[in-house]
C-alpha cells in the first residue's frame, strides 16, 4: 500500500479510528493536543462521539462509563495529565473493563516542560493508582510502530478486560514518518460483550460494573484472580526487538525515541571496531526480563548501558532482569534535553573503559 | 516582491524547511533578511531552533513569542520591527493549519497597511492535502483564520528519504491546476537536495532546492 506522510499524534489518532474505536474523551494538553484536534475533526464522520471533557478526572470517568457499557474506547494526555487520571486507571483495572490510555510524555516533575521525557516509567509500569494491579503497557519507537500498536492494544485490553497504556515521548507524537496502512480498517458494528451494561433487556439480573468488594475473602479472591490475568499477560504478551546480540560486548538497552538515538550509537561503536548490540522492550509491562537475563548470562556480553530520558527508571528492571550477572551503567538525560547518538557512544565507551 | 512574506500551511507541510531555505537563499543577494519564528502551535521542529545556522548565513532570528519552547498563544512586540523598518526584508515561519493562521489576524491592521505575500505550502504527501479539493478547504480554513488571503502556493512533495521525482512529477501535474480554476499561483515547487534532478518534469524557473534542517536526533552524530 502507498505510504502516507504521518505526524505521531495525528497517526494515533486515525490508528485509532482505523480499529474501532468510536468513543474518545479527553482534555488538550502539549506535546498531544493533536490527537484530540484530530479526533474532534473525525471521529464525527466515522461515526463516533468525542466531547471535550472539562478536566483529565473526568475524561478518564467518561472512558470508564464509556467501557462498562461495553464501547471501544480511548484517552490521551501527556503527563501531568496521566497523573489526573491514575485514580480511574485504577478503577478500570478493578472493574475489569477494557480501554485504551495513551501518555505522550513530556518532562516533569509537576508541569514540568513540554519536550519528550521518560519520566513517567515508574508511574506507567508500577501503577500510579492505588491497589495491586497492573495494565500492558507498550513503547512505540515510530509512527508506523505507534500505528500497528494501536489495534493490538484494543484487542489485547479486550481479551484481558483490563487497560492498555501507549507510552511514547513527544518526539513520537510530534515528529513526522511514512506511514503504511497495514491492518485493515474495522468498520462493522462492536458486537457488545456479554459483561457489559446494556440494559437489562428482559434479563433476570441486571449486569453490574463495580470495584468494590467490602468483604475481605471476596476481595482477596478478586485480586487473586487479577493476578491470574498479569501471569497470562507475562507468559504471552511479552514483545521486544534485538540487533547485534549474538557477539555484543555490550549491550545498550532503550525504548522509544532514545531506542533510534542509542541504534545510531551502535553503529557509530561498531564503527570504531566495539561490538555492540541493541535491546528494545516494546512492551514495558510485562518486561521481557527471561529474555533479559538469558542476554546476560552470555560470555561474550560484558556490559549493559540504559539509555533513558529520564534520571534511570527502566534501569532498575534492566538491573532486576539481569540480576547481577553483568555490570548496569546508566546515561541518561531528563527535563526535555535529548542525548546525540556520539554522546551515547562516547558514554559507553567510558563506561567500557575504551575511551579514545 | 514584497518585502514581508507570510508562509502558511497546513501542519507537517515543510513551512519550516521552506521557511529557513527561503531565508538563507535571500540572504545572498539581499540586506537585512529577518526570519520570525512565529509558530504559537508547535513547541518541536521550530526553525528558532537553527537560529545559530541562519545567523551564520547572515539572516536575523526573531522569536515570535516569549518563551523559547513555549506553547503559549504570546507575541513579542520585537516582530512589530519588521513592518516598522522597511529596510528590513522579513519572513514569517507561521505555524500550522486555521490555529497557527489566527495569528495573522492580530497583524491585519499591519497587514492591510503591507500587503504582504501570503505563501501556503502543501505536500501532497499528507493525508489532509492529499488531494486539490482536500486542499482547497484546508486553504478557506487557513484563509478565514487569518483573515486574508494566500497569494501563492509551494508545491513541496516530500516523504524524507523515499521522495522520487516521480513523486514531484505527479504533484506538479496534479496542483498546477490551482493556477487556472482559483487563480493561485504556483510560486516555487520544493525538491530536496538528496532527490534526482534529472526526471524531474517541471519548469526550471519554478524549482527551488532546499537542503533538511528540521533533523530527528538520531540524524546527526553530536
Amino acid at each position: 500500500m502507498r505510504r502516507e506522510l504521518w505526524k505521531g499524534n495525528e497517526a494515533i489518532a486515525e490508528a485509532a479510528i482505523r480499529a474501532g474505536c468510536r468513543f474518545y474523551f479527553g482534555y488538550p494538553i502539549t506535546p498531544q493536543s493533536e490527537i484530540p484536534e484530530y479526533m474532534a475533526a473525525h471521529l464525527p464522520e466515522r461515526g463516533g462521539v468525542f466531547p471535550q471533557a472539562e478536566s483529565e478526572i473526568s475524561a478518564i470517568n467518561m472512558v470508564y462509563g464509556a467501557a462498562g457499557a461495553g464501547a471501544r474506547v480511548m484517552t490521551s494526555s501527556s503527563s501531568p495529565g496521566v497523573s489526573l487520571k491514575q485514580e480511574g486507571i485504577s478503577f478500570i483495572v478493578g472493574a475489569e473493563l477494557p480501554a485504551v490510555i495513551v501518555n505522550v510524555m513530556r518532562s516533569g516533575p509537576g508541569l514540568g516542560g513540554i519536550q519528550p521525557a521518560q519520566g513517567d516509567y515508574f508511574q506507567a509500569t508500577r501503577g500510579g493508582g492505588n491497589g495491586d494491579y497492573h495494565h500492558l503497557v507498550l513503547a512505540p519507537n515510530s509512527i508506523q510502530e505507534a500505528v500497528d500498536l494501536m489495534q493490538l492494544a484494543f484487542e489485547l485490553a479486550d481479551k484481558y478486560r483490563n487497560p492498555v497504556m501507549i507510552l511514547a515521548d513527544g518526539m513520537i507524537g510530534q515528529m513526522m514518518e511514512p506511514v503504511e496502512w497495514k491492518k485493515a480498517e474495522i468498520t462493522e458494528a462492536r458486537v457488545y460483550p456479554e459483561w457489559a451494561t446494556t440494559g437489562r433487556g428482559g434479563r433476570e439480573n441486571h449486569r453490574i460494573v463495580n470495584s468494590l468488594y467490602i468483604e475481605s475473602e471476596i476481595m482477596e479472591a478478586h485480586v487473586h484472580h487479577l493476578f491470574s490475568k498479569y501471569k497470562a499477560m507475562e507468559e504471552n504478551e511479552v514483545l521486544y526487538e534485538e540487533s547485534g546480540i549474538e557477539d555484543a560486548e555490550v549491550v545498550l538497552v532503550a525504548y522509544g525515541v532514545p531506542a533510534r538515538i542509542a541504534d545510531k550509537a551502535v553503529e557509530l561503536l561498531k564503527e570504531e571496531g566495539i561490538k555492540a548490540g541493541l535491546f528494545r522492550p516494546i512492551t514495558l509491562w510485562p518486561y521481557p526480563k527471561k529474555r533479559l537475563n538469558d542476554i546476560a548470562s552470555l560470555d561474550h556480553v560484558k556490559n549493559f548501558v540504559v539509555v533513558e530520558l529520564s534520571m534511570g527508571q527502566m534501569l532498575e528492571d534492566v538491573q532486576l532482569s539481569v540480576n547481577g550477572k553483568k555490570p548496569v551503567h546508566f546515561h541518561g538525560r531528563p527535563g526535555g534535553a535529548i542525548p546525540s547518538p556520539g554522546e551515547v557512544k562516547d558514554a559507553v565507551k567510558k563506561f567500557i573503559g575504551r575511551e579514545s | 516582491m514584497n518585502r514581508i512574506t507570510f508562509v502558511v500551511g497546513h501542519f507537517g507541510s515543510g513551512k519550516t524547511e521552506f521557511a529557513v531555505n527561503y531565508a538563507q537563499h535571500l540572504a545572498k543577494t539581499t540586506p537585512q533578511v529577518t526570519l520570525i519564528d512565529m509558530d504559537i502551535a508547535n513547541p518541536y521542529f521550530r526553525s528558532y531552533d537553527v537560529r545559530d545556522q541562519l545567523e551564520a548565513a547572515g539572516v536575523t532570528v526573531i522569536n515570535g513569542g516569549y518563551i523559547h519552547q513555549a506553547d503559549l498563544p504570546s507575541l513579542s512586540p520585537e516582530a512589530y520591527r519588521v513592518f516598522t523598518d522597511t529596510a528590513i526584508t522579513g519572513i514569517f515561519d507561521v505555524g500550522g493549519n486555521d490555529n497557527g493562521a489566527r495569528v495573522l489576524g492580530y497583524y491585519s491592521e499591519e497587514i492591510d497597511q503591507t500587503h504582504p505575500e501570503v505563501w501556503c505550502v502543501i505536500n501532497p504527501m499528507r493525508p489532509e492535502t492529499a488531494t486539490v479539493e482536500k486542499t482547497r478547504q484546508m486553504i478557506k480554513r487557513i484563509e478565514a483564520a487569518a483573515r486574508t488571503k494566500v497569494t501563492s502556493l509551494i508545491l513541496n512533495a516530500h516523504m524524507f528519504e523515499h521522495t522520487t521525482s516521480r513523486d514531484i512529477n505527479e504533484a506538479y501535474a496534479a496542483f498546477k491546476i490551482f493556477e487556472n480554476v482559483d487563480a493561485l499561483p504556483l510560486k516555487y515547487v520544493m525538491i530536496h537536495s538528496q532527490v534526482q534532478k534529472k526526471d524531474i518534469q517541471v519548469p526550471e524557473a519554478l524549482l527551488f532546492t532546499i537542503d533538511t534542517y528540521m533533523q530527528k536526533p538520531w540524524e546527526t552524530e553530536r
